[in-house]
């Protein structure tokens, strides 16, 4: 087959692509768990014009396995004649087989996922801004009299009359532009909402609100959430938390004194549940994304797929400092 | 002080472009808001001097750049007026000329009337808003005449696939007094 095997030389056979993933993620930072965004594709009018109603909504998943091979990470020359692109890189991915067997891939569970397509996003974490620490229970409180504890990685609340838990802490995030955490309950508990606080010493009017559609994490099972950290049109268009396959909507509001450009202060989140039920977080880091836009496929084989992306835009945050 | 005319027509073409606002029979109406938001607020549209750094560039945008500037017509003698008093100068007719680039990325919409705008509908809608404001360019308020606006017109309108923006892009010349 020559022109799926193009120019690549001696081909490897077949690898287990899923070791190489882990082998390479675990020892160098080539490889890494990206997550793939599908933004939402709306209707067209008679005019063949995007309208306001969707069509499918929004895929954003977090956890797909990939290795980023980056041409050009950032190019910083001035535009001229909308010369834009910022970035180019190839990026390998499992096969689609192996995708679609990840529970939010699978087409019986989301049926709004078929492959990797063109325009299709690929975030990736360029670097992380600020990890909150999950490893000592210290600046972490319910609002309850549920007990904390740690296993040196996540930070445990078993519930007792607790409806929040919160850990707070004054650190930088002004390069970040996503917030990721990973959550895990068991018993009933359902997530709710959750929350940063930036701008000054916190108060109820500084913070940024991702309101989920209420829903159950599956008992015992990790779920990583991971939403744009901006500010302006997020307002109206929102994000998503994937589970499963199934599409729980967030909705983002801020309150009137909260600044994104300025430290966090705290991080929050909110949920329903009985007492003795606990929650788990580890993970919880700003970081400032790249997303890579795939142009174009190379190569699809039973081992691995192969994109060209590029990156389109990014920000100064030297610049967005000194103009703040 | 010396005479910075360049620098004023440039910067009030800036700032019509950034207010969105022209003129009806009833008095003004606003096509947008001016942006710098990332990313913009609904209803804002960023306009920027210069090509922005890459980084830099939120969308919808509109990038002005001059291009080009030179006597226009001179008089014989030099001698003009300028101003209500008739203020006598040195001087001549003075043109300068901009290239203006509009560029909507898929993410970028308007609301007009109730509806979200984009892409097409949305390069359409700022393209001839854009003109509006630039025929209605306000440049009272400064120590440059005006005399003249010519607008060329859009072109180069459609979509880029590498920039994964849709652009177009037109040009002006303003002629002003360079009175000295």
């Amino acid at each position: 087959m020559p022109g799926l095997i193009g120019s690549q030389g001696v081909r490897p056979g077949a690898l287990n692509m899923n070791r190489v993933f882990r082998a390479l993620r675990y020892r160098t930072e080539q490889a890494q768990k990206v997550t793939y965004h599908r933004p939402a594709i709306y209707k067209t009018d008679t005019y063949g014009v995007p309208s306001g109603s969707i069509g499918s909504n929004e895929i954003l998943v977090p956890d797909l396995p990939a290795i980023i091979r980056p041409t050009v990470t950032a190019d910083y020359q001035q535009e001229r004649a909308g010369n834009n692109i910022i970035g180019a890189a190839r990026i390998y991915t499992p096969n689609i087989t192996t995708i679609k067997n990840y529970a939010n891939f699978d087409q019986d569970n989301n049926t709004d996922f078929n492959e990797i397509e063109g325009w299709d996003r690929l975030i990736t974490n360029y670097r992380t801004i600020y990890s909150i620490p999950t490893k000592v229970t210290g600046s972490w409180v319910g609002n309850g009299t549920g007990v904390i504890t740690s296993d040196g990685e996540s930070v445990k609340l078993t519930v007792n009359s607790d409806t929040s838990f919160t850990h707070t802490g004054n650190a930088n995030s002004l390069e970040a532009d996503r917030l990721r955490f990973k959550i895990r309950g068991s018993g009933s508990i359902q997530l709710n909402n959750f929350r940063s606080y930036n701008g000054g010493n916190k108060d109820s009017t500084k913070y940024i609100d991702y309101n989920n559609d209420n829903f159950i994490p599956i008992d015992n099972t990790w779920l990583t959430v991971d939403v744009p950290f901006l500010t302006g049109s997020l307002l109206t268009t929102g994000s998503s938390i994937y589970q499963t396959g199934s599409r729980y909507g967030v909705a983002i509001t801020t309150g009137s004194g909260f600044n994104v450009e300025a430290n966090s202060q705290a991080f929050q989140i909110s949920f329903s549940a009985d007492n003795s039920d606990t929650v788990e977080l580890k993970e919880v880091e700003y970081y400032k994304s790249v997303s890579w836009h795939v142009h174009s496929l190379k190569d699809m084989t039973d081992g691995y797929i192969i994109f060209n992306c590029v990156r389109t835009r990014g920000r100064d945050d030297a610049k967005r400092r000194a103009y703040d | 002080m010396a005479v910075d005319h360049l620098n004023i027509v440039e910067r009030k073409l800036i700032d019509n472009l950034r207010t969105g606002t022209y003129n009806t029979a009833a008095g003004t109406a606003t096509a947008w808001t001016g942006g710098g938001g990332s990313p913009p607020a609904n209803g804002e549209v960023a306009v920027y001097g210069q090509f922005p750094t890459t980084d830099e560039t939120i969308y919808p945008c509109i990038i002005v750049e001059m291009v080009a500037n030179g006597i226009e017509q001179q008089f014989m003698g030099q001698d003009i007026t300028f101003g209500a008093s008739n203020t006598a100068a040195k001087g001549e007719l003075y043109g300068v000329g901009f290239n203006l680039y509009l560029m909507v990325d898929r993410d970028s919409s308007i609301t007009v009337g109730g509806e979200p705008y984009k892409e097409r509908r949305l390069i359409n809608y700022l393209m001839l808003n854009g003109a509006n404001v630039l025929m209605d360019c306000d440049f009272s308020g400064t120590t440059t005449e005006v005399v003249e606006r010519h607008f060329s017109g859009f072109r180069d309108i459609g979509y880029n696939p590498d920039l994964e923006t849709w652009n177009a892009m037109a040009s002006m010349v303003v002629v002003f007094k360079n009175n000295r």
